[in-house]
């Protein structure tokens, strides 16, 4: 507390990184409402929590993988697989439950293969991942050039991209509970614990008895399946299996989680960061198109946000640095 | 000895008359060639996993099996370096000629020197690029504007005001054109018609779902949809289901007839009522009819225009048909009875 006197507003409001996003999260939805009213229409609201929610899931994972100290740039590629397995699966058994499943084990699978190749076969993250984007990008395309269409149209096929459960759309609340889920994993149990260790400092989590291996695969497998789940939602919503989609999928998630504050270097972050990341970065992107900008400054304005996070970030560990050594 | 003096007097005449035959031979097969089929022709595409592409396959492939020509089909996939390379290796392989659909339309115009230079006949597909002999493709204006005018005639009949939430892909000249076309087409029956959102939804579904569910935010009295291709026409239709609108006065335009996506909306959504065909199929056999003239030493116009026609829910299976696997078939005599410009009203 003595320490923490010694750093000025800046730096104090720093170490606060939830409250900070959720500040920007609100001054922005200001400045666009302030421009378009419609922004805070009922409508519009539900739509953004909506596919921010496909985002979340996916994000959820990604978070739990940077702060293991890992990163996985194949779900875009697996979520493009996800869709056309899931179509397919559906039409040729008629069952969205077999679907489902089909998927889901396609992610757990892919996952397993990312995370042997990463934490058994010594292979850099980025590198073993990005293998794995060619190969199920490449993969997809033997499995169905073209697009596999709804052919049976199940109610619940629907229902899960597009119904709701009340007044809310299926994807959020899937989401909400994931979330509710994976908090309590990552906070309150010994395996959050070790994954923070783990993404720390592995040399040391390792000497204390933590089986990294084991666990960075538990990571991989978690996350790809959540990737997946987040393709099963996609392809509802598309209505069809796109061999095309989650085209820079994995840009957008690990954006989203690295303005929520989860370090690129392991060993930080939090779920709540990476809703209000998430939040804030879908939240300009559907301002240009209500304000009716130029959408290609979606892309430039990602990037900046990016490099601003970052920036943020670096910021907070100096603060942090400054704490320890006063 | 008068025997050696014979056979070597054969001999000699033998010597002088086998080259003269060579060539009178090479002349025969030379003029032959001129006259007859190629062997083989080599096709680079673009982008092979987009259904456009596989349907002009499609196409060049059931000519070339009339024909009995061999088909080499290679995919660059957007990569122009990849592009050079593989024309490269069929003109080295030796194919009696070549088309190629551009990934890069400045970065073709070397291949095109290099085809001119080796003499091997080159037809070019989709776009135009400097010094090229032939181009077979549709007019996007055109094809646009063809949908515009059906779309209208619609609206009219349905007596309401077009507002129009088109999905567009900037990045490529050919998909403006096509808006463009399709907003003039519509305002001719239509003359209230209003362009209300021209959004990018980058040619694919998904990227077309979210930027249309943005824009239906905004402007929920959306009433007609028109998509570049049959990606964004669907994805704008999935987030205005998805939003919950009133689908009783929506029409939806698309573009392509790419693959089987738009023909099951056009069987089965209510709302999706025209379709902007481009005939892939049409444009694959255009181009191996172009890449044999060539070959033949035939005069071509520069730009042979493919095939486009609006087709409705009454009209579409006049042109295709559906078989016993779910896979549609072209109906040849009805594409190769239609009518096409014979230049593009907008480049």
């Amino acid at each position: 507390m003595e320490n923490e006197k010694k750093l000025n507003l800046g730096e104090r409001l720093l170490m606060f990184n939830e409250l900070l996003l959720l500040g920007v999260l609100i001054v922005i939805a200001l400045l666009i409402t302030i421009g378009e009213p419609k922004f805070i229409s009922i409508l519009n609201l539900k739509n953004i929590i909506r596919d921010s929610s496909q985002i979340l899931i996916a994000g959820i994972g990604m978070t739990m993988l940077l702060i293991a100290g890992d990163v996985d740039l194949s779900i875009g590629s697996l979520i493009a697989f996800s869709t056309v397995v899931f179509m397919d699966v559906v039409n040729k058994t008629n069952n969205f439950w077999f679907g489902l499943l089909a998927v889901l084990a396609l992610g757990a699978f892919v996952g397993l293969i990312n995370g042997i190749v990463v934490s058994k076969f010594k292979v850099n993250a980025l590198i073993g991942t990005i293998a794995m984007m060619m190969i199920l990008r490449g993969s997809v395309y033997l499995y169905s050039m073209a697009s596999i269409q709804n052919f049976h149209h199940l109610d619940i096929f629907t229902a899960f991209g597009n119904g709701y459960f009340g007044p809310f759309p299926v994807p959020v609340v899937l989401m909400v509970v994931l979330f509710a889920g994976f908090y309590i994993v990552i906070n309150k149990t010994v395996f959050g614990r070790r994954l923070y260790a783990t993404g720390g400092n592995m040399k040391a989590a390792r000497i204390s008895g933590i089986r990294t291996s084991k666990l960075r695969i538990q990571t991989f497998v978690m996350s790809s399946t959540l990737a997946a789940l987040s393709g099963a939602i996609l392809c509802s919503r598309m209505n069809s299996g796109q061999p095309n989609s989650g085209n820079g999928y994995e840009l957008t998630v690990i954006a989203g989680v690295i303005l929520g504050g989860t370090s690129l270097e392991g060993g930080k972050g939090t779920l709540i960061g990476t809703l209000l990341g998430v939040l804030i970065m879908r939240v300009i992107n559907n301002g240009i198109i209500l304000l009716q900008w130029n959408q290609d400054l979606q892309i430039v304005f990602s990037g900046f946000v990016i490099i601003l996070a970052v920036f943020l970030d670096n910021k907070r560990q100096a603060a942090k640095a400054k704490i320890i050594t006063t | 000895m008068k025997k050696g003096k014979f056979f070597l007097m054969l001999m000699v005449i033998g010597l002088i008359i086998s080259p003269a035959l060579v060539f009178a031979g090479g002349e025969t097969d030379s003029a032959a060639g001129s006259s007859d089929l190629p062997k083989k022709i080599g096709y680079v595409t673009n982008y092979a996993t987009h259904e456009w592409y596989q349907n002009v396959i499609k196409g060049m492939q059931d000519r070339c099996d009339e024909l009995g020509i061999e088909l080499e089909v290679l995919d660059a996939n957007l990569d122009m370096a990849k592009e050079v390379a593989m024309v490269e290796d069929l003109m080295a392989r030796g194919v009696d000629a070549l088309i190629v659909t551009p990934v890069d339309a400045a970065g073709t115009v070397a291949l095109v020197k290099k085809a001119k230079m080796e003499g091997i006949p080159m037809v070019l597909e989709g776009n135009r690029v400097d010094g090229m002999e032939v181009l077979v493709a549709i007019c996007d204006y055109d094809a646009g504007y063809k949908g515009g005018l059906e779309t209208g005639k619609i609206a009219a009949k349905m007596g309401i005001s077009p507002k129009v939430l088109a999905v567009d892909l900037p990045a490529l000249n050919a998909c403006v054109l096509r808006v463009d076309g399709f907003m003039d087409g519509i305002k001719v029956n239509a003359p209230d018609a209003v362009l209300v959102h021209r959004v990018d939804g980058k040619g694919s579904k998904d990227e077309a779902l979210q930027v249309s569910t943005d824009a239906l935010t905004q402007d929920s009295d959306i009433n007609v949809i028109y998509g570049c291709n049959d990606n964004s026409s669907l994805g704008a239709y999935q987030a205005f289901k998805a939003a919950g609108l009133n689908e009783d006065e929506l029409i939806i335009c698309g573009t392509g007839l790419e693959g089987l996506a738009a023909v099951y909306a056009l069987q089965e959504i209510p709302a999706y009522m025209v379709e902007a065909a481009m005939l892939p199929e049409k444009n694959g056999l255009t181009c191996v009819d172009a890449a044999v003239s060539l070959y033949r030493g035939e005069e071509l116009p520069e730009h042979i225009v493919s095939a486009t026609i609006a087709l409705t829910k009454d009209t579409w299976e006049n042109l295709y048909g559906i078989d016993a696997d779910g896979k549609r078939y072209p109906k040849w005599d009805a594409i190769n009875a239609l009518e096409t410009e014979a230049q593009c009203t907008k480049y």
